[in-house]
């Protein structure tokens, strides 16, 4: 568990942008693993398990009643403070600010892609396991999902 | 290749998954096309911006919270926070408990007939309810065209014994009922509290049935109302069960009559006629029972079989003419 905590809390907060709901998710998917790892026969890695548990139960809550209303930009901002040093590279904290509203703008389907392949460097086997979706749709959802955050970051490039 | 099959394939160049064919072509169109190798510049910048955003990191102490979940809660705080459920999660379960208490009693109730005889046999006792007993005195008034006075002030509650004894009643009711059923000719007669139909059972021949003559008896009663016979018959057991044996059975019927009223109570009879075989019921004042009796002693011999303890203020009587 310790070492999958922060990546864990990482891509709930990712996918959230809310550290409360964050820690909720990620404490639910260690108790979930906890109480059904007897079940765990290793025919899968540890962590695409973990990836799966995460990214269903993070799914399930941006399809909660009343989710539509906490999510907004205040919690985006929020996203991008979450971090000690985000996005270290970045140029500026407009662009930093910006980028996080465009993933968090983007179709929950794209976004969960996006945050395991971009922000957390998964490969595209283990994000379609964990998200029990053909490779070619990871491709192609993953590709979408670049192409939307150029377009909503255009005026940072020209 | 063209522009759009050129950009379908910048994330795959992006994580170099290009076939080497793939490539060429890719890096051919771009050297020749200004737009797309701008937008190949942009796509990159965005991806490697992406690549560039670090890990968040759990707050301090989650892995521990964590752990003290997963071992669970003790037993003594599970069961306080069971009792001290929140009001808003306890009061619709209380609530939907009630209901289904109060369905399955009111289910039970109508399901069960030996439930709604022992709710019924306290309100068909020694003395009607208050509100009730106006009313029947004055449809018992009807049927016999006696000249009532007043309508009766309301009863009193029955006595603690009095009320025990009608429970007797209807348990002994019950009890020869059943006989009844399993040998007619040999039951027993019926003790204070017994009703009118069960007193004509008893004197009903060896091998008869008995639901015949009641049969004939309510098509003769032009008298009463049948319906105004029910209610007297529904009124519950008799205080006072007797035995009369006139001398003269010629002019039994105009005698008790004149008994009857003059003692301030009403008859009813089952037959247009009284006469030995016959029973009737008479309901007079407590007070005017000395009267009624004294009476009937002058018509004939007046045995009284058997008799309540007490007697509330209308009195119920069965009498069972003989010769």
């Amino acid at each position: 568990m310790l070492t999958y905590q922060h990546r864990i809390f990482s891509i709930a907060l990712r996918m959230l942008g809310d550290r409360g709901d964050a820690q909720e998710v990620a404490q639910e998917v260690f108790l979930r693993v906890h109480r059904s790892i007897g079940r765990f026969r290793g025919e899968a890695k540890l962590s695409t398990w973990l990836y799966a548990i995460t990214s269903r139960l993070c799914l399930n809550r941006l399809k909660a009643p009343g989710r539509a209303q906490r999510a907004g930009e205040g919690t985006l901002a929020r996203v991008a403070n979450g971090h000690p040093n985000p996005g270290a590279t970045l140029e500026a904290g407009e662009m930093q600010a910006a980028l996080h509203r465009a993933i968090s703008a983007l179709d929950e389907e794209r976004r969960i892609v996006v945050v395991l392949r971009d922000l957390h460097g998964l490969a595209y086997e283990e994000i379609a396991a964990a998200l029990e979706l053909p490779l070619n749709t990871v491709r192609s959802r993953l590709h979408r999902a670049r192409m939307e955050l150029k377009e909503r970051l255009e005026r940072f490039w020209s | 290749m063209n522009c759009h099959e050129a950009r379908e394939l910048f994330s795959a160049k992006m994580d170099d998954l290009l076939t080497a064919e793939q490539r060429a072509a890719l890096d051919g169109h771009l050297q020749g096309c200004a737009d797309c190798r701008r937008e190949w510049e942009r796509f990159r910048q965005t991806v490697s911006l992406l690549h560039s955003v670090g890990e968040a990191r759990a707050p301090a102490g989650f892995a521990t919270r964590v752990m003290q979940a997963s071992r669970g809660e003790p037993w003594h705080r599970r069961l306080i926070r069971n009792v001290f459920l929140p009001l808003h999660v306890r009061l619709p379960l209380e609530v939907a408990a009630l209901l289904l208490v109060s369905t399955l009693a009111i289910f039970l109730y109508r399901q069960t007939p030996e439930i709604q005889r022992a709710v019924e046999a306290p309100q068909s006792g020694v003395v009607a309810p208050a509100s009730e007993a106006p009313s029947k005195s004055a449809e018992a008034e009807q049927v016999q065209g006696y000249t009532k006075t007043e309508a009766e002030p309301p009863t009193a509650p029955a006595p603690a014994e009095e009320r025990e004894g009608t429970l007797r009643g209807a348990k002994d009711r019950d009890q020869f009922a059943r006989k009844q059923e399993a040998a007619p000719a040999s039951a027993p007669p019926p003790a204070v509290g017994g009703r009118l139909d069960a007193a004509r059972e008893v004197q009903a021949p060896r091998g008869q049935d008995v639901q015949a003559p009641r049969a004939k008896d309510s098509q003769k009663s032009v008298p009463a109302k049948p319906e105004s016979k029910a209610a007297a018959r529904a009124q519950g057991p008799f205080h006072l069960m007797g035995l009369l044996r006139p001398k003269s059975p010629a002019t039994l019927d105009a005698e008790l009559n004149d008994v009857v009223k003059q003692a301030g109570g009403i008859l009813v009879r089952d037959a247009d006629r009284v006469g030995p075989g016959s029973i009737v019921e008479v309901v007079v004042p407590r007070d005017a029972y000395p009267r009624l009796e004294e009476g009937l002693r002058r018509i004939g011999d007046f045995t009284i079989e058997t008799r309540a303890k007490a007697f509330p203020d209308q009195v119920r009587i069965g009498l069972r003419i003989s010769n």
